[in-house]
C-alpha cells in the first residue's frame, strides 16, 4: 500500500487546491440548486439536430443523436461534440449540399463555446448516431469514434487540435446501423477495446409504411414500424491490437452463437468486483445482456441468471439508455436502464458478486416517467450529498403521441430523481427550475463538469432541435472533488479503474468510464459529492493494471489529476481558450 | 248471368274468423240478373233470348257467338253488350269483358251493372283508382247502398284515403239501425284493414245487440287481443264454456299466457292446436306457455312443429332459435337460422347468430353476421355489444371502437354499451379515454363491479396505483366472490408496498380460485421480497403446475432455487424459462412477419 507522503502533513493539502481562476464564472442568473439551460448563452445552440423529416415515417428518423463531452485539446476544459442525423434526400444524393453535420464546440473556459468543427476536421456528413471518446492509442490525446447509419468513423486526435479519419486503417467501420459504442480494456492489456452496438438491419424500401402492419400501430393509431418485426443486427467487439489497428473478435470473445438484438447502450462495468471489465448491453425490445468476463479474452452471457436481462417478471423491456453506479453505497455497482412509455425504468440492485435484483418497486421508481419514452440516463450527484441521483432525458418517438387519447405527448421534459439515501428515489424535477420543465425530444445525454466548478452539467442532444445544456451550480457549502486519472501501465484514460472514496464516514465507489447514457460519451473524470466533508479521508484507486494506490487527507473543492503509479497528485491545469497547449505525454 | 254470381259470397266471409281475411268476393251482387228486362219481339230480341237460354245451359262459347252476332247487327243495344261482357267475363277474357262494359257505359253512362262490374274487374287488376271512380259514380246513384259502400271503403283504404274510407264505413253503420250483423260486418271490415281501435265500437254494438252471439264476442275479443288487452280478452271469453272453438281456445289461452297464467293457458292452447292446427299464433303462445312453466324442451318441440309447417315464418323461426339457446342448444339454434335464406334473417336473428358462433369460438362467422346486423337500421344494443365482443376476442379493438363510437349517441345512456367501449379503449392502450368513459359508466350504475375493476386497471396502467386502489377495493366489495378482483387488489397493494394487505388479498383470491397462476406468482413475489424463499418456491411451483405456459414463474423460481442453494435446479428452470420465452417469441415473430409481408428474419 502506498500513501501520499504529504498526506501525513496536516495542512499541506489545503495548498493544493486549484485557484478560483481555473473555474469558469457561473452565470449570475443561476440560482442555487436550480438547473438552468445554458445552451444559448454557451453558444452550442448553433447546432441543430436534423433526423429525417417531421413526419417520422421510419424508425431511423426517431433515434439519433448522441453527444460526447471530452477534452479534445487537453486544456482542462470539457468540449462538446454533438452528432447530427440527416435526411433520406441527403443520403440519396451524395453530391447535394449537406448542411446537417456533426459539430465540435471548444470550451472557452468562460462559459462559452466556439464551433471548431471545420478546424478540427470533424465536419463530415452522414446519418450520425452516437459518439465514444477515448485515447485508444495512449498518446495523451482523446480520440473519437462516431457511429452512423452507415459506416462508422474513427477519428485519431493529432494532438494539434485536429483529427484524422483512420477508420480504414483501424478496421472499425462496422457498417449497417450502429448505435452506442463503448471503450473498455477487457483484456487489461493497456489498450482500449471497442464494443459497437448495432440496432436494425434497416433498408427503407423493405420497411412498411405507417400502419401497414399490425405491429405498426400504437394505441390504435398507425405509426412508424419497428423495431419489433424488423431485422436485428449483431454487435461487434473490436480488440485493440495496440498498433492502431483492431480485430473483430466478436465470435471469438462473445461466442459463435452471439445473438442479434436491437442493441443500444453498452456499458463496460466490473459487476463482480474482480477487477475485470464485464460488459452490459441495453437492448430495445430484446433482453439486455450481461457478458461476464472470463479473464481469458472471452465472455459468458449471464444476463438472465444474473437477474439483469429482464424486469422482475421475466419480461424483456424496450431499453434505451443505461448507466451504472453504487446508489446504495454497498460497494457493488448497480445498473439503471430506461425504457419505453407505458413501462417503468428499471433499477437492478447488485446484491453482490454480479447478481442483481430488480428493485424498481422498492426504489419507488415504478410510476416515475411511466408515460415517457425514456432515453439517456446518468447517475450523477447533483446535490453533492454523496448519493448518486438520476437524470433521464425523455421524448416520444411517435409524432402521433400528441393525439387524443394517447396518454402521453411527443415532446417531454427531462427528469431528475433524487436519491433519498434510503434505497428510494423521488422525482424532484419540478423543484429544480423551469428550464427542466421545458419539453424536448431528448435523446443522447452526456455528463461532465463543463465549468469545472464541481457542478453537474448535462448536455442533451434533442432530436430535431437545438441541444440543452443543463447546468446545476454547486449547492452552498456542499463539498466535492473531481479526479482525473491518467493511466501509465493501464490505458491512458484509466477506464475501468475503481475508485473507492471515504469522507465524513461515508464510503463511495465509482468506476472510471466514458460509456453510459445513450449514444453518449461522458466525462472520464470521476466526480464525487462529499456532503459537508471538506476532506477526503481515504482514496483507493484500483487500476486496471492491478496497481492499487491509496491517498489520504485530500482537500475538497478541487480537480485533481492522478497519474498511475505516482504518489503525487496535482491539481488539474487549465488553460484559457486560445492558448497553445498540447504536448504529448 | 252476371259473372259476379260466381264470386264467393258473404257466408264465406262470415266464417272466416281466424284471420278475418278480406276478400273481393264480399262485394258480389246479383245486379245483372235483377235488372234484366223481358225480350223484345223481333229477331234481335229473339237472339238475345236465345243467348240467355244458352247461358242458362252454360254453353258459353255458343252464347258468345250469338251475342257477338247481335251486337254486330245491333251495336246500339246496351243489353246485348252487357250480356256479351258478362259472357266474356265468365269465359275469363277479362279484357274483352272490360271493353264490353265500357261500351255499355257509352250507351248507358249510369248503368249500375256496368259500373259495378267494371269496378270489380279493375280492382282485380289492381287498378284501384279506376275501381274507386266507378264505385263513386255508383255511390252517387245509391248513397246508402251497403253493397256499394263496403267495396268503395275498401278502395279508399287501399288508396290511403283512410278518413274517407272510414266515413264510408260509418255510412254503412248509419244505415244499420239495430242490425247487429251490419255492425259485426263493419267491425270485421275495419279489423281486416288494421283499424283495430275503430273496430271496437261496431263490434261492441254488435255484441250489445246480440249478447249471445259467439261471433260478435270472439271478434271483439280478437280486436282486444290485437290491441294487447289480455285482461279484457279474458273478461270477454272466460265463463263461456259453450265457446269451444279453436279460436276461442287460442284467444283465451294467449291472453292467459300474456297474464302469466301458464297453468291455465297451456291446456287451452294445446286444445286450440289439436282442434285447428292451421294457425301460427297458438303455437307461439303455447311455446311461451311451456317456457313459462320451465318446460323448455316442450317449448322447443312445439316450435319445431310450427317451424316444420311454416318454415318461412320469421317469428316462429326466431322463437325457435331463441328457445334453443335457452335450452342450451346453440348448435341447434344455429342450424335453424343457417337454413334460412340470409336475406330473410331478422336483426335479432343475426344477433343470435353472433352470440351463438361467438360462444362456439367460431369468430369468423360471428363477426360476419354481426357486421351484417350492424348495417341494419334497427340494430340493437345487444347485437352491437356482441359484435364488439367478437372484435375484442380477435384483438381488433380499433374496429370495436369504430363500431361502438358510430352508434354511441343512440346508446349513450347504456352503462353496458359504454363499458364495452371503455374496454376496447383499455385494450388499445388509451387508458385516459377508457378511464373517462368508465367514470360515465359508474355515474349511471354504481354497482357495476367490472367498471370499477377496469377503471382500476386504467389507473394502474397510467402509472397511478394510488388512484387505482379505491377502484379495486370497490370492485372487490361489490363482488366479494370474484377472485380476480381480490387478485388485482392484491397486486396494486403490493405495488404500493402495503405488503401485509396485499398478501391477505392474494390469499383470498386463491381461496376463491386456486387455479389462478398469476395469483400464486404474485404471492410468491411477496414471499421472495421478504426472503420467505421456501414459501415462494411452493407458490411458484404451483403457478407452473396450474399454467405451464406462464413464463414469469420460471424466471423467479430460478432465482429462488439459487437462493436456496439449488443451483442445478436454478439452471434447469432458467433453461426452461428461456426455451418457453423463445417459443413464444417465435410465435409472436411469425405473426408479425406475416403481418409485415414475411420480410423479416
Amino acid at each position: 500500500m502506498r500513501y501520499l507522503w504529504f498526506a501525513l502533513i496536516p495542512g499541506l493539502l489545503w495548498m493544493m487546491g486549484g485557484s478560483d481562476a481555473d473555474r469558469a464564472a457561473p452565470p449570475e442568473k443561476v440560482p442555487s440548486l436550480r438547473f438552468v439551460d445554458l445552451a444559448h448563452s454557451a453558444g452550442i445552440d448553433k447546432f441543430h439536430d436534423v433526423s429525417g423529416g417531421p413526419a417520422k415515417n421510419y424508425i431511423l428518423e426517431s433515434k439519433g443523436g448522441g453527444v460526447a463531452v471530452f477534452d479534445y485539446n487537453d486544456d482542462g476544459w470539457l468540449d462538446i461534440f454533438l452528432v447530427s442525423g440527416a435526411t433520406f434526400e441527403e443520403m440519396e444524393n451524395p453530391h447535394a449540399p449537406h448542411p446537417h453535420r456533426n459539430k465540435l464546440f471548444r470550451n472557452n473556459g468562460d462559459g462559452t463555446f466556439t464551433d471548431v468543427t471545420e478546424a478540427a476536421g470533424l465536419g463530415a456528413w452522414g446519418w450520425g448516431m452516437g459518439a465514444a471518446a477515448a485515447d485508444y492509442d495512449n498518446d495523451g490525446c482523446t480520440d473519437l469514434y462516431v457511429t452512423y447509419y452507415g459506416k462508422n468513423v474513427l477519428y485519431h486526435n493529432n494532438c494539434d487540435g485536429t483529427f484524422t479519419d483512420v477508420t480504414q486503417k483501424a478496421g472499425v467501420a462496422a457498417g449497417s446501423w450502429s448505435t452506442g459504442a463503448a471503450w473498455g480494456d477487457y483484456d487489461r492489456d493497456g489498450y482500449l477495446d471497442l464494443y459497437v452496438a448495432r440496432y436494425i438491419n434497416f433498408r427503407r424500401a423493405e420497411v412498411p409504411g405507417k400502419g401497414q402492419s399490425v405491429v405498426c400501430q400504437y394505441k390504435g393509431v398507425p405509426v412508424q414500424c419497428g423495431p419489433r418485426g424488423l431485422k436485428t443486427q449483431t454487435a461487434i467487439l473490436y480488440h485493440n491490437n495496440g498498433d492502431g489497428t483492431f480485430t473483430d473478435v466478436t465470435n471469438k470473445a462473445l461466442g459463435p452463437d452471439v445473438a442479434a438484438y436491437y442493441g443500444f447502450t453498452p456499458l463496460w462495468v466490473d459487476v463482480d468486483n474482480n477487477g475485470w471489465p464485464d460488459l452490459y448491453v441495453a437492448d430495445d425490445g430484446t433482453p439486455n445482456l450481461l457478458y461476464r468476463n472470463r479473464r481469458d479474452g472471452t465472455f459468458e452471457e449471464v444476463g438472465a441468471i444474473a437477474g439483469c436481462a429482464y424486469d422482475r417478471d421475466g419480461l424483456e423491456q424496450s431499453t434505451m439508455g443505461a448507466d451504472f453506479g453504487d446508489y446504495n453505497h454497498d460497494g457493488w455497482l448497480d445498473i439503471f436502464v430506461t425504457n419505453f412509455s407505458d413501462d417503468h425504468s428499471t433499477l437492478y440492485q447488485n446484491t453482490g458478486g454480479g447478481n442483481f435484483n430488480d428493485v424498481t418497486e422498492q426504489a419507488k421508481l415504478l410510476s416515475v416517467g411511466w408515460n415517457n419514452v425514456k432515453w439517456g440516463t446518468k447517475f450523477f450527484d447533483y446535490d453533492l450529498d454523496g448519493w448518486p441521483d438520476l437524470f433521464l432525458a425523455n421524448g416520444h418517438v411517435y409524432v402521433e403521441a400528441d393525439r387524443w387519447g394517447m396518454d402521453t405527448g411527443y415532446k417531454q421534459h427531462p427528469q431528475v430523481l433524487r436519491n433519498q439515501q434510503d434505497g428510494t428515489f423521488k422525482d424532484v424535477t419540478a423543484e429544480l427550475g423551469e428550464d427542466l420543465l421545458q419539453k424536448h425530444l431528448g435523446r443522447g445525454i452526456a455528463l461532465g463538469s463543463l465549468f469545472n466548478d464541481g457542478g453537474a452539467d448535462i448536455v442533451v442532444n434533442n432530436l430535431d432541435d437545438t441541444p440543452s445544456l443543463y447546468h446545476c451550480p454547486t449547492p452552498t457549502n456542499a463539498q466535492w472533488i473531481v479526479l482525473h486519472l491518467q493511466g501509465t501501465r493501464s490505458n491512458r484514460d484509466g477506464l475501468g479503474a475503481r475508485i473507492k472514496l471515504r469522507a465524513g464516514g461515508m464510503e463511495q465507489v465509482q468506476e472510471v468510464h466514458q460509456s453510459g447514457g445513450f449514444l453518449a460519451s461522458n466525462d472520464v473524470r470521476a466526480r464525487f459529492g462529499l456532503g459537508s466533508s471538506t476532506v477526503v479521508d481515504e482514496l483507493e484507486i484500483d487500476w486496471p493494471s492491478g496497481l492499487v494506490q491509496h491517498f489520504h487527507g485530500i482537500r475538497s473543492q478541487q480537480i485533481l489529476r492522478i497519474k498511475e503509479g505516482e504518489s503525487e497528485v496535482a491539481p488539474e491545469r487549465m488553460r484559457r481558450a486560445g492558448s497553445n497547449h498540447l504536448t504529448k505525454s | 248471368m252476371n259473372h259476379l254470381a260466381h264470386r264467393p259470397g258473404l257466408s264465406k266471409w262470415k266464417g272466416s274468423l281466424w284471420g278475418v281475411v278480406f276478400c273481393l268476393g264480399l262485394y258480389a251482387l246479383p245486379w245483372g240478373q235483377a235488372q234484366q228486362q223481358a225480350p223484345p219481339p223481333g229477331s234481335v230480341a229473339d237472339q238475345l233470348q236465345q243467348a240467355r237460354d244458352i247461358l242458362q245451359s252454360h254453353d258459353l262459347p255458343e252464347a258468345r257467338r250469338i251475342l257477338e252476332n247481335v251486337v254486330h247487327r245491333s251495336p246500339g243495344s246496351a243489353e246485348a253488350w252487357l250480356l256479351l261482357a258478362d259472357t266474356y267475363s265468365q269465359l275469363g277474357t277479362e279484357g274483352e269483358a272490360i271493353r264490353g262494359y265500357e261500351t255499355v257505359l257509352k250507351l248507358q253512362p249510369n248503368s249500375p251493372n256496368a259500373l259495378y262490374n267494371l269496378a270489380i274487374l279493375q280492382l282485380r287488376r289492381n287498378r284501384v283508382e279506376e275501381a274507386a271512380r266507378y264505385l263513386e259514380a255508383l255511390h252517387r246513384q245509391r248513397p246508402r247502398d251497403r253493397d256499394v259502400l263496403f267495396p268503395l271503403a275498401h278502395c279508399l283504404f287501399l288508396l290511403g284515403r283512410t278518413s274517407e274510407g272510414q266515413q264510408a264505413v260509418e255510412e254503412v253503420m248509419n244505415t244499420a239501425g239495430d242490425s247487429a250483423s251490419v255492425y259485426l260486418k263493419a267491425g270485421q271490415f275495419l279489423l281486416a284493414h288494421g283499424k283495430v281501435e275503430e273496430a271496437l265500437e261496431p263490434l261492441g254494438r254488435a255484441l250489445n245487440l246480440t249478447p249471445g252471439s259467439d261471433e260478435s264476442r270472439i271478434t271483439l275479443a280478437l280486436a282486444e287481443s290485437q290491441l294487447g288487452h289480455p285482461a279484457r280478452v279474458i273478461e270477454l271469453l272466460q265463463g263461456h264454456p259453450k265457446m269451444d272453438s279453436p279460436l276461442y281456445a287460442s284467444l283465451l289461452g294467449s291472453a292467459l299466457c300474456d297474464e302469466k297464467d301458464f297453468e291455465r293457458a297451456v291446456p287451452l292452447l294445446e286444445t286450440a292446436i289439436r282442434q285447428h292446427g292451421e294457425e301460427k299464433l297458438p303455437y307461439l303462445q303455447l311455446a311461451a306457455g311451456y317456457a313459462g312453466l320451465s318446460k323448455g324442451q316442450e317449448a322447443v318441440r312445439t316450435l319445431q312443429q310450427a317451424h316444420a309447417r311454416w318454415p318461412e315464418d320469421v317469428r316462429i323461426r326466431s322463437a325457435l332459435a331463441r328457445q334453443l339457446f335457452h335450452v342450451h342448444d346453440p348448435v341447434g339454434a344455429l342450424v335453424v337460422l343457417r337454413e334460412a335464406p340470409e336475406t330473410t334473417l331478422t336483426t335479432e336473428e343475426l344477433g343470435l347468430l353472433v352470440e351463438g358462433y361467438a360462444g362456439l369460438n367460431r369468430l369468423d362467422e360471428a363477426r360476419r353476421y354481426g357486421e351484417l346486423a350492424a348495417q341494419r337500421k334497427d340494430v340493437s344494443e345487444s347485437v352491437l355489444i356482441a359484435l364488439a365482443n367478437v372484435y375484442q376476442l380477435e384483438a381488433r379493438d380499433p374496429e370495436a371502437i369504430a363500431l361502438l363510437e358510430k352508434h354511441r349517441t343512440k346508446f349513450a345512456d347504456s352503462p353496458r354499451y359504454l363499458f364495452t367501449l371503455a374496454f376496447s379503449y383499455y385494450n388499445q392502450g388509451n387508458y385516459s379515454l377508457s378511464n373517462d368513459l368508465l367514470g360515465d359508466v359508474i355515474t349511471r350504475d354504481q354497482n357495476l363491479a367490472p367498471a370499477f375493476y377496469l377503471r382500476g386497471s386504467c389507473l394502474s396502467s397510467l402509472g397511478k396505483p394510488e388512484e387505482a386502489l379505491p377502484q379495486y377495493e370497490t370492485a372487490a366489495r361489490l363482488a366479494p366472490d370474484d377472485s380476480l378482483y381480490h387478485f388485482q387488489l392484491g397486486m396494486v397493494l403490493s405495488l404500493l408496498r402495503q405488503k401485509d394487505r396485499a398478501e391477505a388479498e392474494l390469499k383470498k383470491s386463491l381461496e376463491l380460485n386456486d387455479r389462478h397462476a398469476p395469483a400464486h406468482y404474485e404471492l410468491a413475489k411477496i414471499y421472495f421480497d421478504s426472503s420467505r424463499d421456501e414459501l415462494a418456491r411452493q407458490q411458484l411451483e404451483e403457478a407452473i403446475r396450474v399454467n405451464p405456459e406462464f413464463e414469469s414463474p420460471y424466471y423467479l423460481l430460478s432465482r429462488v432455487y439459487a437462493r436456496l442453494g439449488r443451483q442445478e435446479d436454478s439452471a434447469t428452470t432458467l433453461k426452461h424459462f428461456k426455451e418457453l420465452q423463445q417459443k413464444q417469441r417465435e410465435a409472436e415473430r411469425a405473426l408479425k412477419e406475416a403481418s409485415m409481408g414475411g420480410q423479416n428474419p
